[in-house]
């Protein structure tokens, strides 16, 4: 069995949405990280003052989801930017799957009057880039050469 | 096979004995009530109506007085009258319960000859093929069309007339033509239960089918088969015809073309096997041309994936039926298990040439698809059939010469290049000397301005005259290119080699593969619920939440769709097909949040782009 991505050329749509992922999911592990931080302190009763703590309990289970989902979504990010420069195909899946979760977020934002159209956009050119024939013949699961 | 090939080409005394020699092998599907008979007993079984185009349904000859004799009388009649022959009468409740019991019983004993769909149809296509399928099958409540016990009492008369006389019948003609003689082949059955007996798109009294063998006379005196051609839905030409030695394609039976016969369409086709046909909506063509537009756009200008690139090759604008043509049933033919009783229309019989109506029950149905056909030498509207007149032509071999013509013709052919090429030889030649003449005189002609006029007329002329020579050296190389090809073309066919037999097709009828036939019982059971159960499920929310009606639908349709995903494991397709909706959707969004930055961000960058690429020009 050979490796595959000596066999398929990398279309330059997929690098720099795999760059594009890197980014997303280092920034969303810093985002967590400094969640996480935020919340060892208010656990631990350090340092609370400037922290917004939550009213409820409900307000705070929810920031608790959020987070989990924001430390879950980095790895996650980091782990499809690696397919996607090694030209796997569940990759490709997994980055389509993330993008329709964040466009349906931010469409469900538009229609609530809280649009993000810069996250918008970059979904947008991120699921249109992905969809390119060319990266769809690269991406397609392909018979495994003996030898 | 050669043994086989040599007695065939031995010399016939008769036309008739010519059609036997090539007469068909034709094998049906099995649950088939319906094969080829002869006519004589039909009609006389017919009674003869005038269908006026005010509306009325007259009389013209009662059961008793109809015959061959009578139906080729010639009749006058007003514009717009309908002449057709009536077989059935209703039947009693008795005789229907009787049938249907008969059915039945077959049903529950699992009788051999019991038709059995296996993958229905709608399993083989997507949501938007079955929607239009169930608008189709609901038309016909408003459309003309044949009676639903119509196929019951066919059957049963046809039974009663299998007891009298079983042997099945074709009606042969044979036409020279060309150099060819096309062996026709004409069946007609009582009636096509395709729709009422096998799910298919239509069931009419009557039914008129046919294929021709193509022999090509040869310098000896014999005549060889080359081609045959089977018609068959929506086919037509070069596509109807495959070559005799082509074996993948044709399938020969001790020198017999076999034909595999659709369940009750009776359409033929060259191998076994299933076949899904598409039946165009007429009144969709603004969509189905809007769609390609939107797809064409998609596609080539945005160069994404299409739509459908996992999909089948089949058109969601399309009604999709099954042909079932596979040659597991009755077989009929030589060897076979029953053989043919030939019918010479020759001379052509005043029922063949004189009745031009319809031969069975004019249904009134707009699309046609109900109605019975004409005769074999006519079309629905009294014109005379192609394959009729032009059998040669009907199949696109008018194109091909016979084999024994074929060096004559491609020596011929070079013959008159070769002649063209001299011509243009010369041509050339002597229009370059009169080409370098103006070219010397307008040289000579320069610096001298009361000469003008004349350097003007001259220069006119040069700018024709190098126009012209242009165009002869042009067709000089594609002249010289073309005696190549056939050069080529004489050089393989001497040493044996001949062209492809297949290369004259475009479209031909694929039956359905192993895989297609691959789906669950769960996919064919949700794929016959899902539609009704969608319009259920709009009924209910029209009538307990009324309120929730566009998201109800759209959850509704969603849980469907997820449904069928999981059914027929394509969930990646269906993920990346609703995130590539969703880019769509918020694609619109930032174009009517932002349509005007976005014009003005346009023009900016196309204005940018030209300059870096003027710039860049200044720069080399």
């Amino acid at each position: 069995m050979r490796v595959r991505s000596e066999q398929v050329r990398r279309p330059r749509a997929v690098t720099v949405v795999g760059w594009l992922f890197l980014l997303q999911g280092a920034v969303l592990a810093a985002i967590g990280v400094a969640g996480l931080a935020a919340a060892w302190l208010v656990v631990s009763g350090e340092g609370l003052r400037g922290l917004d703590l939550p009213a409820t309990a409900g307000e705070a289970a929810a920031q608790a989801l959020l987070l989990l989902i924001t430390l879950g979504l980095g790895p996650l990010s980091l782990i499809v930017a690696l397919g996607l420069f090694r030209i796997r195909p569940w990759a490709w899946l997994m980055a389509m799957a993330l993008q329709g979760v964040s466009l349906a977020t931010e469409l469900g934002s538009y229609l609530i009057g809280e649009a993000d159209y810069l996250a918008m956009a970059m979904s947008v050119l991120i699921v249109l880039s992905l969809n390119q024939q060319e990266v769809r013949v690269a991406f397609a699961p392909r018979e495994k050469s003996g030898g | 096979m050669a043994e086989v090939l040599e007695r065939q080409l031995q010399p016939c005394s008769s036309d008739l004995e010519l059609l036997r020699r090539f007469e068909p092998v034709v094998r049906y599907t099995r649950g088939e009530e319906f094969f080829p008979t002869h006519v004589d007993r039909y009609v006389e079984a017919c009674s003869l109506w005038a269908h006026r185009p005010d509306g009325r349904d007259e009389p013209l000859v009662g059961k008793a007085g109809l015959s061959l004799e009578t139906l080729g009388q010639t009749r006058r009649d007003e514009f717009g009258a309908v002449h057709y022959l009536k077989l059935i009468e209703p039947l009693n409740v008795a005789e229907l319960t009787a049938y249907l019991l008969e059915q039945g019983v077959k049903r529950l004993r699992g009788h051999q000859e019991r038709f059995r769909a296996e993958l229905g149809r709608l399993a083989r296509v997507g949501y938007g093929s079955r929607l239009l399928a169930a608008i189709f099958a609901l038309s016909l409540l408003l459309r003309g069309r044949v009676p639903g016990e119509t196929a019951a009492a066919a059957a049963i008369t046809f039974r009663k007339l299998r007891e009298q006389d079983d042997q099945p019948t074709y009606f042969g003609r044979v036409v020279h033509d060309d150099g060819w003689i096309a062996l026709q082949y004409w069946f007609f059955y009582y009636f096509n239960d395709w729709r009422s007996g096998f799910y298919g798109v239509n069931d009419h009294e009557a039914d008129w089918e046919m294929i021709t063998v193509y022999l090509s006379h040869e310098p000896d005196g014999q005549a060889v088969p080359r081609w045959v051609a089977y018609a068959s839905h929506d086919f037509h030409g070069d596509d109807l015809r495959r070559r005799w030695d082509d074996s993948e394609e044709l399938e020969l039976y001790e020198g017999h073309p076999v034909v595999y016969a659709g369940a009750g369409s009776h359409a033929s086709y060259f191998r076994p096997g299933e076949y899904l046909t598409e039946v165009d909506i007429p009144h969709l063509a603004l969509v189905v041309r809007l769609a390609n537009a939107v797809r064409a756009f998609w596609v080539r200008t945005l160069r994404q994936a299409g739509a459908d690139a996992h999909a089948s090759h089949f058109n969601t604008f399309r009604i999709p039926f099954v042909d079932y043509a596979r040659g597991d049933g009755v077989r009929i033919g030589v060897g076979q298990d029953r053989p043919w009783k030939p019918v010479l229309l020759e001379p052509v019989p005043a029922w063949v040439s004189q009745y031009r109506g319809l031969w069975g029950l004019y249904a009134r149905d707009p699309l046609s698809g109900e109605n019975a056909p004409s005769g074999p030498m006519f079309n629905r509207d009294g014109s005379i059939r192609m394959a009729w007149y032009d059998p040669v032509g009907w199949a696109g071999l008018d194109k091909v010469p016979p084999p024994a013509r074929e060096r004559e013709v491609q020596e011929r052919r070079s013959d008159t290049l070769a002649a063209r090429q001299i011509e243009l030889d010369a041509e050339v030649a002597a229009k370059s000397v009169e080409l370098h003449q103006l070219g010397v005189e307008l040289a000579a002609l320069r610096g001298h301005p009361h000469l003008e006029a004349r350097y003007k007329a001259s220069e006119e002329r040069l700018r024709r005259l190098s126009a012209e020579v242009g165009q002869l050296r042009s067709e000089r190389a594609h002249g010289q290119a073309l005696a190549e090809a056939l050069g080529e073309r004489a050089a393989r066919l001497e040493a044996g080699v001949a062209d492809d037999p297949r290369a004259h097709i475009r479209r031909r009828a694929e039956p359905a593969t192993d895989t297609d036939l691959q789906s669950s019982r769960w996919v064919e059971g949700w794929a016959a619920v899902s539609i009704g159960l969608m319009l259920v499920g709009l009924v209910c929310l029209l009538i307990w939440a009324r309120e929730y009606l566009i998201p109800g639908m759209l959850a509704m349709a969603a849980a469907f769709v997820c449904i069928e995903s999981i059914l027929r494991r394509q969930v990646a397709r269906l993920i990346s097909g609703i995130t590539v909706a969703l880019a769509v959707v918020s694609a619109l969004v930032l174009v009517y949040q932002f349509y005007w930055q976005i014009a003005v961000s346009g023009m900016m960058a196309a204005g940018l782009y030209l300059t870096w690429l003027n710039v860049r020009e200044l720069r080399r």
